[in-house]
């Protein structure tokens, strides 16, 4: 039975992309054949964390919503990029970084109801087991939606008072649109904080279970981006949360 | 001379909010009078960081645009919340800036601006803008003097600035720096300013190490209150009279 997982945090900044590439390979790493689609259409950067460039971007997840291509076209499959063999596949629908077409879409829109049909035919032609949804940071049409076709829904945050506001909106939102499985992330936590207790608070606060409290991780910050976290650090207790995470966000 | 700088960054999360609130209040502390357009509503970074209560906020840059009310009640006068012995001023002025949404007149806009600067006697107007290109962005980034993009040493931001950097370029803004922020220790700084700068072609004017003490204040205070002597503190005081000279 496919999945659609949805990675959402209220503000930028919090390691979203990061974390949807990560909990992607990881889940692929396991046999999985999951899709990866960045639905950031105006600040669009997980294609970075898979080695994908702007000069083998054929189509865009742009394209498709005009209407210029079949959702098919824009999946590429960057299982070899990840630079090791795993036995599942990854394949990553990305959005165009090009600055014309960003603001094409910002000032024209979109049907709504495409990026919906996408989601369901990329599963479905691709054979996908998963689908992870990387989301623009915030509550809009988009994010609503894909809030609302989500087996499961990832919310990071990190512990930050302006983080602390915005979830609560996303996860009353989230209980509104009956998610089946909601998660909370706390990410980049300093690792001087009391880590029992920033879940404990955040469990409280919310009313919602805290999958994982993550510390900051100097590797993670030198990495920049340039590549899959969990592949470079299998051992590192970051990565061993992250696939605590994967695995809750797939029972 | 009253000058516009604008803040931006393509991504969110770079600290660019954080970055305007610490240098308007290091200005202010010297005696000049600094206003803050706040345009990033998804993050209300810029109230939290001066302990305003958003609640207080009744009107904005909008309400004055469509007339509804003058150019002084949009602007919040949030010096007590940083020291109430500060010797000049930081003004709050919020404006509602939405993606595809600009209804309101956009040379009313810059005369805003221009205003601001005349009623509350204003040595800098600093607007803290939406990351990302944003058709919306586009006035303040047109209306600046000077527009500062933050970027931090990541992958996903540098290429996006490149981005930002073509479009901005289109705009001809009059002069464009860049700051880099959150860098990490084994990175030596003034390496990281000679490469930035030589891969866009403007010059850096600051390099500010990441800090687990910025990271633990978490937002809820001003970092060049609470640490007045720490090695980032100096720095943004230096970025302070960069931009304003």
């Amino acid at each position: 039975m496919s999945k659609i997982i949805s990675v959402h945090s209220f503000r930028g900044g919090t390691g979203k992309s990061n974390t949807t590439a990560n909990l992607s390979t990881i889940l692929a790493a396991t046999g999985l054949r999951v899709g990866v689609i960045d639905t950031d259409i105006m600040s669009p950067g997980i294609h970075v964390l898979f080695g994908l460039d702007e000069d083998h971007m054929t189509f865009s997840l742009n394209d498709y919503l005009w209407g210029k291509c079949e959702i098919k076209e824009t999946a590429y499959d960057v299982t070899k990029n990840l630079g090791v063999p795993i036995s599942g596949k990854v394949f990553l629908i990305p959005s165009s970084i090009k600055a014309g077409e960003i603001a094409r879409v910002l000032r024209e829109g979109y049907d709504v109801g495409l990026l919906n049909d996408g989601f369901h035919k990329l599963v479905e032609e691709l054979n996908l087991d998963v689908l992870m949804i990387d989301t623009h940071p915030g509550l809009n049409e988009e994010t609503l939606l894909s809030i609302a076709v989500s087996d499961a829904l990832a919310i990071i945050l990190r512990p930050d008072s302006q983080d602390y506001q915005g979830t609560g909106v996303t996860v009353d939102v989230a209980h509104k649109l009956d998610v089946p499985r909601l998660l909370l992330l706390v990410n980049k936590v300093p690792t001087s904080f009391n880590f029992a207790e920033v879940k404990a608070r955040v469990e409280q606060t919310y009313n919602c279970e805290v999958a994982a409290v993550m510390p900051h991780a100097d590797e993670m910050m030198i990495l920049a981006s340039s590549g899959i976290f969990a592949l470079k650090y299998p051992d590192h207790p970051l990565t061993q949360s992250l696939r605590q995470v994967a695995a809750r966000l797939m029972m | 001379m009253p000058k516009i700088i604008s803040i931006h960054s393509f991504r969110p999360g770079t600290g660019k909010s954080n970055i305007a609130a610490n240098i308007a209040t290091i200005l202010a502390a010297t005696g000049q009078r600094i206003g803050i357009i706040d345009t990033d509503l998804h993050s209300p970074a810029i109230p939290l960081l001066f302990g305003i209560d958003e609640r207080i906020i009744e009107h904005s840059l909008n309400d004055f645009l469509w007339g509804k009310c003058s150019i002084e009640d949009t602007a919040y006068d949030v010096s007590h919340g940083i020291d109430a012995a500060l010797s000049g001023r930081v003004f709050l002025i919020p404006f509602v800036t939405r993606p595809g949404n600009i209804s309101y007149d956009v040379s009313l806009l810059s005369d805003s601006f221009q205003l601001l600067v005349s009623a509350l006697s204003l040595d800098v107007l600093l607007i803290d803008s939406q990351p990302g290109l944003e058709e919306a962005n586009l006035p303040s980034l047109a209306f600046a003097d000077v527009q500062v993009l933050v970027l931090r040493p990541d992958e996903q931001d540098y290429q996006g600035t490149g981005v930002t950097i073509d479009v901005v370029q289109q705009l001809g803004v009059p002069a464009m720096m860049l700051v880099v922020n959150q860098v990490p220790a084994s990175l030596t700084l003034t390496e990281v300013q000679r490469q930035v700068e030589k891969v866009y072609g403007y010059a850096v004017i600051a390099v500010v190490p990441h800090s687990s003490e910025l990271a633990a204040l978490a937002n809820t205070g001003l970092f060049v209150v609470h640490y007045p002597e720490h090695p980032i503190t100096r720095i943004l005081a230096e970025t302070a009279v960069i931009l304003t000279t």
